[in-house]
């Protein structure tokens, strides 16, 4: 009851009525919906607005790359053929581990039975690219495939060098991080990197991005 | 009571038909049936058709027949509706039928059913069943065979497949965890091992064991039949749509052989 | 702003210009979540590599951006500041105004719920609308990727269930009738009620807004431990189904404490309206069981944000699942048993004839609303422990007697009545045609053996549809149309309404029977991809759906064109005895100008027949 009749005392007394004007209150909401549906249907399109603008500039020297679940920051990077770099590749899934793939030329593909998932590029980034592992923390494993490593870090059984396991990859678990030193090799041309653990999921589940090298 | 009457016709006459469509057709309820489980699980829902038609057929009557009975008399000078309030007779019979119903049903097929799949995962009654060591993890089957010592079998293109023998029961025993991965215990999630020809799925819990047993019956595979596949029915992530594995059930001659290519392949 | 007192200089129009209080609220939210978000993640705990978001900052962030809103609305005057001692004038907007503006009144709080559940229920429908153009192909070919696809399910699921399912009979239709039909002119709690209603449109935001964070794969459910396993947009969904979780119960508690103590004189236990009863046994679930999955959800956010592993693989995912359905089925009577209680409304007043059996239908909705808290497990059949299956499938089997009560209660009431085929009528037959599909399809899930099969297939999906469709959104429409001469005087036009009826009924049936045929060939659900086998039934299944969701469109055009311009009625046009007729319509501000006086039932059309014909103001009310 006491709710009921101070209720009525704001209505009635002094006689006042609020007004606001009805194109602010148009405007402001139907900008406000805009702006959500934006959000929702046009995020990765704004994302890859942003990434191309930070694609534009060319990286060099220490190059952060962070994974999550399941896409990569930056998705989007230029290199110049002959620039020393060291890409830092972070794993900030608190659940998943990671790899980073970089390739071109085409997928290996897994005929199944709903799709073909692909497993891997044809053509493999790091073909006879010297690089140095500057550092490691949490490594599940890296595949050296034909690249021609040397690890500052002692190399444990993570460091996989035998023939036959794919392309060159570091998996990184939980947290883990890895760095790589290296001299951008002549190969220019646009580069895709992906991560295709789990199944091939992730890669389907679009964690990728691309590197446009340009030449010296 | 003429109303009584013409109802009471046309409940009778629409339940046989019910029924006949029952006869005719409740044995596709379960579309392909590849095991002793489904075909428990079949005869139970065509059980329960029966008894359900019946009652089906009286409350859509009841709510088409009264309207169009309604307009009819809406001709007549009577504003109101005539009829009681209550009526002891047609409650009591409500009340007792749909207990009477509900706890037959409880005792048969509900309790019987079960029953007899308690017994199948008895401890005694699993004494000579075929063993196959199921792995889920995100996302992809894993299927071993301890007593052979197959550690992972897979078909000619590395994919993981399933081989069974007709006529011998299985013992599924599942769990979930990455193999190649035991440190990421964040990956560990439910999934569901479900071959729909077989009538049953079973969930994959994450630091559990859990056992499926079925009796496959047909010989057939996922090529000559899709609902012969092991499809993950939990959802479990990005995934999910595609856990699936190829099943094959085969003569006893041709598992022998399979497994002798397994062991060669080093699987 | 809005805060300033009037200046003594007389105004010529005492118009106060004020910032419309939405746009205030969210520009409210909208800093709030700035400047909590910014302190946790750059002061308080900062996370490698200087994420502008992190989980705790997103978390700290949105209770931030929830406060500013509701303290925008008009919280800040109404509620808060006058908790302090401190009393501003803040006078109610008039119009079309006080519709998106802080207000106490019963009236415009049913109306704003019933504005933010329809919202929620095209912006759910359009996410089924893309989910149905994506299964129309067997390969990922409309959505990009299969989480996508995964998560639209969720969202769907998600604000169909908390913003609709358990909204609009509840929050909506009974803040409007059920202080009415008992002769009152408020409601226990308007205050509370008055901000209650605004965290629905803010839950349903959280949830439409949680991909931004990431896309998550859980469904409705949250199923743990994928949910820990799962990208951070899961964060939004626990957030938003606490927000609208949140209003609900403030609903309850409210709609409860005013039908116990706010009742007109006379009206005994004995003459409480079908649909008070209704409202008192969800409410009742509502304030056992709401709070509850409250304390699970935010066991789960601390399991992700701090991380305690309650639910993971270290932990007891079980148990989640156990606390989840504890809840979740409850929940599904939540919904449905206000449908039950309309049915009983509508049916007398079309039958002319008094309500059948009345103490066997309020026994069936009190014995549903006891229950459904024994039967959670049935959902869990595929991984519980044998042992535990015959009890739980006991008493789910057992759960369809007082179920069946609702059906002894319309068709005693029908029987040999002088029935009248109006829209109401025909929307409340077709709920109770395709409810007793879901029903009786339930008795299979019900066992154990078949369940095996069933669980996690389309044919769930089509259960639960026919359930909740069928059974809640069926009657929403009936009740919209019964009581649309009630909320604007108007009429809708009956052959439109047929029209509206049967469209949505061809559309729903054709679409989710084939569900149960194609579960039961081996479609499982959360799928965007399925063995081509499957492809033909779907693109059929695909068809009716948008045939349903055009229907539903053309449903919500007519209902507001009627009560726009749709033919003036009188004030009762269905001769119908309960108190919320005995008013004017539209109603006004206060309902009734003399507290009414109740001297006989609400469901008595034999006294004094001729006179119904006549369109007086009838019956069992002196004023
Ligand atoms: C407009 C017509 C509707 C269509 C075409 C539709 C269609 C669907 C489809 C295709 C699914 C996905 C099933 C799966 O893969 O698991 C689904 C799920 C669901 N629907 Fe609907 N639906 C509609 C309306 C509703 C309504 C009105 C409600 C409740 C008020 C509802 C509640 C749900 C729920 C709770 C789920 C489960 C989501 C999950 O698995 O997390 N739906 N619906
Ligand atoms: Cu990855
Ligand atoms: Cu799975
Ligand atoms: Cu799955």
């Amino acid at each position: 009851m006491d709710g009921e009749d101070r209720s009525k005392e704001t209505v009635g007394s002094d006689a006042v009525e609020v007004d606001w004007s009805r194109r602010s209150f148009l405007i402001g909401t139907s900008s406000v919906l805009a702006a959500s549906a934006i959000a929702l249907f046009e995020s990765s399109n704004i994302a890859k607005a942003f990434s191309a603008l930070n694609g534009l500039q060319v990286d060099s020297g220490l190059t952060k790359v962070y994974q999550q679940d399941y896409y990569y920051i930056p998705n989007q990077m230029t290199w110049r053929v002959g620039t020393p770099m060291t890409l830092h590749i972070h794993n900030l899934s608190p659940t998943h581990f990671h790899e980073m793939q970089i390739g071109r030329g085409g997928f290996q593909r897994d005929p199944n039975y709903y799709t073909d998932l692909r497993i891997q590029f044809n053509e493999d980034f790091w073909d006879g690219v010297p690089v140095t592992i500057k550092e490691e923390h949490a490594v599940d494993n890296l595949v050296t495939n034909k690249a021609i490593v040397t690890s500052i870090p002692k190399p444990g059984p993570w460091l996989i060098t035998a023939p036959g396991n794919g392309n060159f990859s570091p998996t990184l678990r939980p947290g883990g991080s890895i760095s790589l030193t290296f001299t951008v090799p002549n190969k220019p041309g646009i580069w895709e990197y992906g991560c295709f653990v789990q199944g091939f999921i992730h890669y389907a589940d679009g964690m990728k991005g691309t590197i446009n090298i340009l030449p010296a | 009571m003429a109303d009584l009457l013409i109802f009471g016709v046309l409940w009778v006459v629409f339940s046989v038909l019910g029924e006949l469509g029952v006869s005719a057709w409740g044995h596709n309820f379960y579309y392909y049936t590849a095991s002793t489980q489904a075909l428990d699980g079949l005869s139970a829902s065509v059980f329960l058709f029966r008894f359900l038609t019946p009652i089906f057929v009286f409350v859509v009557l009841m709510l088409i027949f009264i309207p169009l009975r309604a307009r009819r008399r809406s001709r007549d000078s009577v504003v109101r509706g005539k009829g009681a309030r209550f009526n002891a007779t047609y409650v009591t019979i409500w009340v007792t039928l749909s207990l009477a119903v509900n706890l037959l049903f409880f005792v048969h097929p509900t309790t019987s059913a079960a029953e007899q799949m308690f017994k199948e995962m008895s401890p005694q009654a699993e004494q000579h069943d075929l063993v196959v060591d199921v792995v889920a993890r995100q996302w992809q089957w894993f299927f071993s065979y301890p007593q052979y010592g197959i550690q992972n079998a897979l078909n000619a293109n590395g994919n993981n497949v399933l081989y069974l023998p007709v006529n011998r029961p299985v013992e599924f025993v599942l769990r979930s965890y990455d193999p190649n991965h035991p440190y990421a215990v964040g990956l560990d999630v439910i999934h569901s091992f479900w071959i729909p020809a077989f009538g049953e799925k079973m969930d994959v819990i994450p630091g559990e064991t859990r056992y499926m047993v079925a009796t496959p019956t047909k010989i057939a595979s996922t090529e000559t039949n899709p609902e012969v596949r092991v499809q993950c029915a939990e959802v479990c992530g990005p995934g999910h749509p595609y856990m699936y594995a190829t099943v094959h059930i085969v003569s006893d001659a041709a598992f022998k052989q399979w497994v002798k290519q397994q062991l060669k392949a080093g699987n | 702003m809005s805060v300033a007192r009037i200046g003594d200089a007389p105004l010529p129009l005492r118009k106060k210009q004020i910032m419309p209080p939405v746009i205030r609220g969210l520009l409210w939210a909208g800093i709030g979540f700035l400047v909590v978000n910014c302190l946790v993640a750059y002061l308080l705990d900062p996370q490698y590599g200087d994420p502008f978001i992190t989980q705790p900052s997103v978390v700290f962030g949105w209770i931030a951006a929830t406060a500013g809103w509701l303290l925008g609305i008009g919280g800040l005057e109404n509620v808060l500041l006058p908790s302090f001692g401190i009393t501003v004038t803040y006078p109610e907007a008039t119009g079309w105004r006080r519709y998106f503006a802080y207000s106490t009144n019963h009236k415009v709080i049913g109306i704003q719920y019933l504005v933010s559940s329809t919202g929620g229920f095209f912006i759910a429908g359009l996410a089924a609308m893309l989910m149905r153009i994506q299964l129309m192909g067997d390969h990922m070919w409309f959505f990009p990727y299969a989480g996508q696809y995964i998560e639209t399910v969720g969202i769907h699921g998600t604000i169909m269930m908390f913003s609709v399912g358990t909204v609009a009979l509840v929050g909506g239709l009974g803040n409007y009738l059920i202080p009415m039909m008992i002769g009152s002119n408020s409601s226990a709690f308007p205050r509370m009620s008055a901000l209650s209603v605004w965290l629905v449109p803010a839950g349903i935001m959280t949830v439409i807004l949680s991909p931004l964070l990431g896309e998550w794969t859980t469904g409705w459910r949250g199923y743990e431990p994928l949910a820990q396993n799962d990208p951070n947009g899961i964060l939004f969904y626990y957030l938003g189904v606490l927000a609208l979780t949140l209003s609900s119960l403030m609903v309850s508690l409210n709609l409860t404490t005013t039908i116990l103590f706010k009742r007109a004189k006379g009206l005994t236990w004995n003459r409480l309206p079908m649909y008070a009863w209704g409202i008192l046994a969800v409410s009742l679930l509502n304030i056992i069981w709401l709070p509850e999955i409250e304390i699970t959800f935010i066991l789960a956010v601390l399991d992700r944000v701090v991380p305690l592993p309650f639910f993971t693989a270290v932990g007891s995912p079980i148990t989640y699942l156990e606390l989840f359905w504890l809840f979740g089925h409850p929940e599904v009577y939540i919904i449905v048993v206000p449908a039950f209680a309309i049915w009983m409304e509508i049916m007398p007043v079309m039958a002319r004839k008094p309500l059948f059996a009345r103490e066997w239908g309020i026994i069936g909705l009190i014995f549903v609303m006891m229950l459904s808290g024994f039967v959670w497990a049935h959902h869990m059949f595929t991984n519980m422990r044998l042992t535990e299956m015959l009890p739980f499938s006991f008493f789910t089997e057992m759960i369809s007697i007082p179920t069946g009560f609702a059906y002894m209660v319309v068709i005693g009431t029908l029987w040999r009545s002088r029935f009248r085929m109006t829209v109401p009528s025909l929307f409340v037959l077709m709920s109770m045609f395709n409810f007793l599909i879901g029903g009786m399809t339930g008795v299979f899930l019900a066992d154990p053996v078949i369940n095996l099969q069933l669980h996690d297939t389309f044919f769930v999906v089509a259960h639960f549809h026919f359930t909740i469709i069928g059974g809640m959104v069926f009657t929403w429409l009936a009740a919209m149309y019964y009581w649309l001469p009630k909320f604007s005087g108007r009429m809708y036009n009956s052959k439109m309404g047929v029209l509206g009826a049967i469209w949505v009924f061809i559309g729903f049936d054709g679409a989710f029977s084939l569900m149960f045929i194609q579960g039961l060939r081996g479609m499982n659900r959360w799928v965007p991809v399925y063995p081509p086998y499957l492809q033909g039934i779907n693109i059929v299944i695909s068809i009716f759906a948008f045939i349903l969701g055009l229907g539903f469109l053309f449903n919500l055009i007519h209902i507001a064109w009627a009560m726009k311009s749709g033919k003036k009625v009188q004030e009762n046009p269905w001769q119908s005895k309960t108190l919320e007729w005995q008013t004017t319509s539209p109603p006004a501000e206060e309902s009734f100008a003399a507290a009414p006086v109740v001297t006989g039932s609400f469901y008595d059309y034999e006294d004094d027949d001729e006179s119904f014909s006549i369109p007086t103001t009838p019956g069992p009310v002196s004023m």
